[in-house]
């Protein structure tokens, strides 16, 4: 009986080998077009590529221009390309902040919305003495150079609004998602919501920017004690408007934006973060009051995960990019190939999946 | 008298187990060990619904949820990754053979050596020494990056099943009585002799041993490495991909793969211990 069992064990553990090997070494359809795909942090992407680990990448501003710069790689296709005008990222608030600190909620937005409108005026007066002020404070915060930061700036639309079309875009991506089975369809009434409709009507909240409007700088900071804690991404030009109002050379009296609106403000403990995955972790945590991320992480965690936040406004619009070796110049070339992406909850790694695999490809993790 | 004698036989006959009543009686103790088993996993499947029910969270998932989840993994290749749970089982099942095989191959004849040879333990001990209390997970993100994210986890493992192995090896060589040795002697047994005669085959069920916490320790290192970036799929990397994006029922589904896995293989190689020892006359 004993050896009867050893025989079946051993005969059971041959067949797993050997066709684990069968299935690595000679699997595979010759007609099937895979791509595959890694996880590397867009600061690190560039390096990557050149080290010979990947064959591209899909990744956000500045580091799409970065590599164009450096001649180490070619820019295969914009994100405006593949989704005209997408959004990008948004700012949302935890809400058990919100419902303890609106005023303070307020406030931030209001900078929010400053920062960004000097961004917008500043961007179409090149020639301006804030345009090199803001090349500059931009390069300090990638780590990148001034030109970098100017080619970046050029390909990134700046807007706060919660749009029509942006709320049109929060469905199509919520709708991308249940198709991809990343989130179940089920979840939506778990977490509260009749649909996808009535879920983007109350997760995106515009009536705070509405109210936000009115409010007017503060002689005082309210919160000096208990600044509000800001999650962001590291070296994400996205999210511009965060530094801009962190400044404290451009609003007088040293102080930055948002203590002109009467709050101080704290980068949130693990920040800046590697993606907006991270954001919504650090969100869950408790380390973050108002974030700056990706609307998809937004999205995806909210839903699968029940993060309890809001989202208030608008950040960007498009600004990303697939950046490729030279060896890369169609489509068909993708096949084999290995592409970088920020992370799996982020847009860019939506995007890829939904560009490949409507493209005919099979997208496998390496 | 006679009729006494009878009487008795009969009675030290009915008093001395059988083999039939021995047999039985291990059913019986089977039966009971299965019932308990049965009952203690259903009270555990029971508490943890009740929890997930009263803590209300997405971070614990009922166990239906979780059971649809990793019945699907098997089912339907994830979107993101392109795999079946067959796959990343099969991946992490390759990397911890692998892993497993080098440190088998390299702890074996250092700890026999290590065990037979003064000379040689004094060489060789500092420099194991001194790598021993590293925990084998410290070592993965260097190694990940150092040797890539295919060789990287096997490397790792290997570390893992290494030092288990080879402690065990050293104290199964230490542990061979004296009386054996001095026999070997007084027959004339070369150094040679003794140690392929004697020192070897007393140590197999410490090796057993060594191999059956090394195995354990293996599917710890294969979960970290996997985590940290590895390549080519795994549970480890199918459990942090579904983490990030908080699909929670798939995180436990990967979690309870891993835990069959470890199981499964320890209690593989746990019998054949218990084979092997009671082979060699050791229990």
């Amino acid at each position: 009986m004993d050896k009867k069992i050893a025989i079946i064990a051993i005969v059971v553990v041959a067949i797993v080998v050997v066709g684990a090997f069968a299935v690595t070494m000679l699997g595979g359809d010759d007609d099937e077009k895979v791509v595959y795909w890694t996880p590397i942090g867009p600061n690190l992407q560039k390096e990557a590529l050149i080290a010979g680990q990947i064959d591209g990448a899909i990744t956000w501003e500045p580091f799409a221009t970065d590599a164009l710069l450096s001649g180490e790689a070619t820019i295969y296709k914009w994100s405006n390309e593949i989704w005209e005008d997408h959004p990008c990222c948004v700012v949302a608030v935890d809400n058990s902040f919100l419902e303890e600190n609106r005023d303070l909620t307020l406030r931030t937005l209001k900078a929010h919305i400053a920062a960004t409108e000097w961004i917008i005026n500043t961007i179409a007066d090149p020639e301006s003495e804030n345009y090199t002020k803001m090349l500059q404070m931009g390069a300090e915060f990638s780590e990148r150079s001034v030109e970098v930061v100017n080619g970046s700036v050029s390909n990134i639309v700046f807007t706060y609004n919660i749009t029509e079309s942006f709320e049109e875009w929060m469905r199509v991506i919520t709708q991308k998602y249940i198709d991809l089975n990343l989130i179940e369809e089920s979840v939506l009434g778990t977490r509260g919501y009749a649909d996808v409709d009535d879920f983007v009507a109350n997760y995106f909240n515009s009536s705070l920017l509405e109210e936000a409007m009115d409010i007017q700088p503060s002689t005082t900071v309210l919160n000096a004690d208990n600044p509000v804690r800001l999650g962001y991404l590291v070296g994400d030009l996205h999210q511009f408007a965060r530094v801009v109002a962190n400044n404290d050379t451009l609003w007088g009296d040293g102080k930055d934006l948002f203590e002109v609106y009467g709050v101080a403000t704290v980068t949130s403990e693990g920040g800046p973060y590697a993606n907006g995955g991270a954001v919504m972790n650090a969100f869950a945590a408790g380390y973050v009051d108002i974030g700056y991320l990706g609307s998809p992480p937004a999205i995806l965690n909210h839903l699968n995960g029940g993060v309890d936040i809001t989202v208030i406004a608008q950040v960007n619009m498009v600004g990303s990019a697939i950046f490729v070796s030279e060896e890369i110049t169609t489509l068909d070339d993708f096949n084999g190939k290995v592409i970088a992406t920020p992370g799996i909850s982020s847009i860019q790694h939506l995007m890829f999946l939904d560009y490949f695999t409507s493209n005919g490809f099979t997208v496998k993790a390496l | 008298m006679v009729e006494m004698s009878k009487i008795s036989k009969k009675l030290i006959a009915f008093l001395k187990p059988s083999d039939v009543s021995l047999k039985t009686d291990r059913r019986i103790q089977f039966v009971k060990t299965l019932v308990i088993a049965v009952i203690s996993l259903s009270m555990f499947v029971m508490v943890w619904w009740g929890l997930s029910e009263w803590i209300n969270t997405a971070f614990l998932p009922r166990p239906d949820i979780v059971f649809e989840a990793f019945i699907d993994s098997f089912q339907t290749a994830d979107i993101t990754t392109g795999r079946t749970m067959w796959d990343n089982i099969i991946t992490s099942s390759i990397r911890v053979a692998w892993g497993f095989m080098l440190a088998f191959i390299l702890a074996v004849p250092l700890g026999l050596m290590m065990g037979f040879s003064k000379t040689f333990e004094s060489f060789s001990k500092p420099v194991v020494e001194v790598f021993r209390p590293i925990a084998p997970i410290a070592w993965a993100p260097l190694l990940l990056i150092a040797m890539g994210g295919i060789v990287g986890p096997i490397i790792v493992i290997f570390i893992g099943v290494f030092f288990p192995l080879l402690s065990n090896i050293i104290f199964g060589v230490r542990s061979i009585q004296p009386i054996l040795i001095d026999a070997a002697r007084t027959l004339g047994a070369k150094r040679s002799d003794m140690f392929i005669k004697v020192i070897i085959p007393s140590t197999v069920p410490y090796i057993m041993t060594g191999i059956r916490i090394g195995l354990g320790i293996g599917w710890m290192c294969v979960v970290a490495a996997e985590f940290l970036g590895a390549v080519g799929g795994g549970v480890g990397q199918y459990v942090q991909f579904k983490t990030e994006v908080n699909r929670f029922d798939q995180v436990f589904a990967g979690l309870i793969v891993f835990s069959i896995l470890g199981l499964s293989t320890t209690e593989l190689s746990g019998w054949v211990e218990k084979r092997v020892s009671k082979r060699m006359g050791l229990k």
